[in-house]
């Protein structure tokens, strides 16, 4: 920066500040980055960069754990859960926002209620429920109940949008001759584009990333989602450090991927989650 | 094209009346302008027409045809909204033809009837803009291409210009004037200022409270208010009011008066002492050295082509006068005003017309 004369006491604290906050983030992915460049066998400790990197590694880590099928059957969860959610929140949301009279605003506080309720708290009836729907080692026992938890705050999101839109437009649609349901896919879904991007994109991390869920109701860890697949292969190579480190950052690989990807989208996603609370 | 009728319209919000029993004839073709303070009920009103807010009671009549329970989109109305309320992901072709589209109109009649309004409304160099890259007055345009395209029996205006700055709302009421005379169409105008009322309506519907207080044309509500609501709200400068007590001989007498006042409408009236009210237009009032009001000058207003002087007269009443040109009276000069009897307006204790 050539403005040196901006630059106050407080700014360079503020700098210094954010630089600390970036190397505390990053060591650890640069710690298991070295790791995982380690010889096999070698138990590498800290941040030492080997002196003959083996990038090998993360070629026998994408074959050991089968990332190919990891991948597919984290992409079908993904596919699964995400696409429907988001529809089924965006109609809701549209609902609750537009449609319902002051006599059904309670409906509303059930969704709220809905997002008071610790997602661990579920998981013991939710195996009960999925294995008495015959559902246990398949992958809707992922699909299914995450479909259901993520609508509290997928219909909260979606009716805190809509509630925004003018009901001029609304009202303007109706005399132009729309129905509510050609209203609901011409006018009102196009607007909320920002909100189902921002939507989308935080469903598709938290399912990409479920853990506990694929854990408890499947058992194959081909059926999983990739960081569900990772306590599999954390069980089977733990003892291998490098191995391990190469398997969890290429499971991290294609979160990275999106967020560089959509990083516009993704900050403006949580600075919305931000002013609406 | 059609006329609309209202019969005994009633609208309440749970136990809050705010409609309360509109009788209305609007033919085919006039352009009538419901006016009113905030929360008169002028813009309920309308959209009750527009089916936009349900009827409690009573019966709307668009042609012969009741449609108390039509869709809004089936009652033959388009409206302009104050919002404008375009979709602001849709060009402006897209907005325009909207509603053409959801009729499934054929693309080139379509395409023939936006190019068409676009024209009457000068807005075809804007056809591929998005509603944002808009001046409001552009915004305005579109949304008026809106409700023409449509071909509706009755346009639906509410508060269309008050978004817009002064001078393009002058050259906006033009434009509608002329757009209404091209047209023919029956059109329907709320707004709160009575200049838009004045000039635009062959019929202006007076509303307060939810209750019509005069039907008539500008001229007739500007000459013969039919209650001191209307005496108060149309016209501008306000109308002067004065409490005065009648006598018997025909004259009225107010601390606020010089000498009695003889007012030749009081002739045929036998019942001294009645509390009235007098009304005087403030371009009614001239400097007169014999005239009736005499106090001394507060307030001066010189606007060029005349000169707002507010006077207080006896009695702690303050009025207002609109004198021509540009009179030389100084801020607490004492000056007497006149006026010809016949502009004088009188009015009972209840606040209707004498």
């Amino acid at each position: 920066m050539t403005a040196t004369a901006t630059t106050t006491p407080n700014t360079l604290i503020a700098r210094s500040l954010i630089i600390l906050l970036m190397i505390v983030t990053l060591l650890p992915f640069l710690s298991m980055l070295s790791a995982a460049l380690a010889p096999q066998g070698t138990y590498p400790n800290g941040l030492q960069w080997p002196a003959d990197p083996q990038w090998g590694n993360f070629v026998r880590a994408f074959e050991v754990a089968k990332m190919d099928q990891l991948l597919l059957s984290s992409t079908l969860i993904v596919l699964g859960v995400v696409p429907i959610s988001v529809l089924i929140a965006t109609m809701a949301g549209y609902g609750l926002a537009k449609l319902t009279t002051n006599k059904y605003k309670w409906l509303y506080l059930v969704f709220v209620f809905g997002l008071t309720l610790p997602f661990e708290a579920v998981i013991t009836p939710l195996y009960y429920e999925v294995r008495a729907l015959g559902l246990l080692n398949t992958r809707f026992a992922i699909i299914l109940p995450l479909i259901g938890l993520y609508m509290p705050f997928s219909v909260y999101w979606m009716r805190a949008h809509f509630l925004n839109v003018p009901h001029d437009l609304t009202e303007a649609a109706q005399l132009d001759g729309a129905t509510r349901w050609k209203e609901f896919w011409l006018v009102q879904v196009p607007l909320a584009r920002p909100a189902i991007m921002s939507l989308t994109i935080l469903l598709f991390l938290w399912t990409w990333n479920q853990f506990l869920l694929p854990v408890v109701l499947v058992q194959d860890p081909m059926q999983r989602t990739m960081a569900g697949a990772l306590g599999a292969f954390q069980g089977q190579w733990g003892t291998d450090i490098p191995l391990l480190c190469a398997g969890s950052l290429l499971i991290l690989a294609p979160t990275v991927a999106l967020f560089l990807l959509f990083q516009r989208q993704f900050v403006a996603a949580l600075m919305q989650g931000a002013v609406k609370g | 094209m059609a006329g609309l009728t209202l019969r005994s319209v009633h609208k309440a919000y749970g136990d809050v009346p705010v409609i309360k029993g509109v009788d209305l004839d609007i033919e085919h073709g006039q352009f009538v302008v419901f006016v009113g303070p905030s929360g008169c009920g002028k813009s309920t009103l309308l959209r009750m027409i527009a089916g936009l807010e349900d009827i409690t009671d009573g019966e709307i009549r668009i042609g012969d045809r009741v449609v108390n329970e039509v869709e809004p989109r089936d009652r033959g109305v388009a409206m302009v909204f104050q919002s404008y309320a375009l979709y602001p992901h849709m060009s402006v072709y897209d907005n325009v033809g909207f509603g053409l589209k959801l009729a499934g109109t054929r693309k080139e009649i379509r395409d023939a009837k936006i190019r068409a309004a676009a024209k009457v409304l000068q807005m075809e160099h804007l056809l591929d803009r998005k509603p944002g890259q808009l001046s409001g007055g552009q915004r305005q345009r579109v949304a008026i291409g809106r409700a023409i395209v449509r071909e509706p029996d009755v346009f639906l205006f509410d508060e269309p210009l008050s978004n817009l700055d002064a001078a393009l709302r002058g050259d906006m009421r033009m434009e509608l004037a002329r757009l209404h005379s091209d047209l023919d169409a029956t059109m329907i105008y709320v707004t709160h200022d009575q200049v838009e009322a004045m000039t635009l309506a062959d019929k202006i519907v007076v509303l307060d409270g939810g209750v019509v207080q005069q039907v008539g044309s500008p001229l007739e509500l500007y000459n013969k208010p039919a209650n001191l609501f209307v005496a108060g709200f149309i016209g501008s400068p306000k109308m002067n009011l004065i409490s005065v007590t009648s006598q018997a001989g025909g004259t009225v007498v107010s601390p606020a008066l010089a000498a009695p006042l003889p007012l030749p409408a009081l002739q045929h009236d036998l019942s001294a002492e009645a509390k009235l009210t007098l009304g005087i237009r403030p371009h009614d009032l001239a400097l007169a050295p014999d005239g009736p009001l005499k106090g001394q000058v507060r307030l001066i207003e010189r606007l060029g082509n005349e000169t707002i002087v507010r006077v207080m007269l006896p009695g702690n009443t303050e009025i207002t006068a609109a004198l021509p040109g540009q009179d030389r009276i100084e801020t607490g000069e004492t000056i007497t005003l006149g006026f010809k009897a016949e502009s004088a307006h009188l009015f009972c204790e209840d606040g209707a017309r004498f």
